[in-house]
């Protein structure tokens, strides 16, 4: 292991790990940026559908149609 | 996972910061006096400037609340302040690793260090009165306000109080009282004393020998029993050369100017890491992680907003934040 503290070594063994460490974020970010963007569309959709009106008709029996 | 249109822009910010880190650690050089560890800058001062944007930003949103009433505002404003403060703890980590490097120890109180403590503790009580009322309008009244007064304190304690205190380890060439960063002058036939923060300084000769322009000062530090002498040098392209360490302290004394016909010279004091982004990769280095870092301030910001507006239109006047 002490091979990687070596003066040459450790720079690259530093880098790599602060990549390794920023794609872990990076995922975990994305991951959670998509689930935020699906709730946010359900809820969205959900209201709309709550809060359209309702659906009028006028119904005309045929007694009053024909009068 | 699948990908989603505007993922894109998420994935060239990805991309970019990766290639902030690769140049942090393979392109930007060396710095003299700090090794390794100076490259630590590359990532600390651009996430503590993106943690002063982010605050400011959510104080206008503070503002914008206490004008409008709008509770999307209040979700903005709190989403803007949580992201500072995680920026905050994250300059407050690397910046101890850096001292922890370079000054041997985690923390000193240098000036600046305690200034970034008040802010972190102003900001975490912001939080602290958010969750300590139950009435949703009154919590985000209070908040707002309080919000907008820790930001007034912001610049003060960011930009103001670490460079009127009187020594900081930090590279600040406005340390000195008075100072315009200019250092002072000394002449061999007329102003051979001066003072640089608390130290005094005497100009005994000047010479110049080959490429070298040398300059032989005393110093006298406050508690120091004897005269020390520390002997800058100027190179053939009239740059600084020799930067030698003040007794006992962290800075160096840079000739910055010197006129051998004359007599005259111009000093400063240096801490380690001044005059860091003079080096053209350095700067672009830094330049590049300043938008990198706010960049992914605002996509963390965004995300936070968007749970939050959730949040409230599923339980309006309930964000327990």
């Amino acid at each position: 292991m002490t091979i990687l503290l070596d003066a040459g070594v450790a720079i690259y063994v530093a880098m790599t790990t602060a990549l390794i460490v920023w794609v872990g974020v990076f995922l975990f970010l994305l991951r959670i940026d998509h689930a935020t963007q699906d709730v946010a569309r359900q809820l969205n959709e959900r209201t709309t559908a709550t809060d359209a009106p309702p659906p009028r008709a006028t119904i005309i029996s045929n007694d009053s149609a024909t009068q | 996972m699948a990908l989603r249109k505007g993922d894109g822009v998420k994935i060239f910010l990805g991309l970019w910061i990766a290639a902030v880190i690769y140049s942090m650690f393979l392109v930007v050089p060396q710095y003299v006096g700090l090794g390794d560890a100076g490259r630590i800058i590359i990532v600390h001062v651009p996430v503590a400037w993106v943690t002063t944007a982010a605050f400011s930003l959510s104080a206008i949103y503070s503002i914008i609340y206490l004008w409008k009433r709008n509770s999307n505002s209040d979700a903005a404003a709190v989403a803007a302040a949580e992201v500072g403060m995680l920026y905050c703890v994250f300059a407050t980590v690397t910046g101890s690793i850096f001292a922890e490097v370079v000054w041997g120890t985690f923390w000193n109180w240098d000036p600046r260090e305690t200034s970034i403590l008040v802010l972190l503790l102003i900001y975490a009580a912001y939080f602290a009165l958010r969750s300590s009322v139950d009435d949703s309008e009154r919590r985000r009244r209070l908040a707002a306000v309080y919000n907008v007064f820790a930001a007034v304190t912001m610049p003060f304690l960011l930009f103001v109080a670490p460079r009127v205190a009187d020594s900081t380890l930090h590279p600040n060439c406005a340390f000195l009282q008075g100072s315009k960063c200019e250092g002072v002058s000394l002449s061999l036939t007329g102003a051979k004393i001066a003072q640089l923060g608390d130290v005094v300084i005497e100009l005994k000769s000047l010479t110049k020998s080959d490429a070298l322009t040398q300059a032989t000062i005393e110093v006298r530090m406050p508690g120091m029993k004897n005269i020390a002498t520390l002997v800058p040098t100027l190179d053939g392209a009239g740059k600084p050369a020799d930067r030698p360490e003040f007794p006992g302290q962290q800075f160096r004394m840079v000739l910055l100017e010197a006129d051998t016909a004359a007599g005259t010279v111009r000093v400063n004091m240096q801490a380690p890491g001044t005059n860091l982004l003079s080096n053209p990769r350095t700067l672009w280095v830094f330049l590049a992680s300043n938008l990198g870092f706010l960049g992914l301030a605002y996509w963390l910001y965004h995300i936070r907003r968007t749970i939050l507006q959730v949040q409230l239109t599923l339980t309006p006047g309930e964000m327990n934040i």
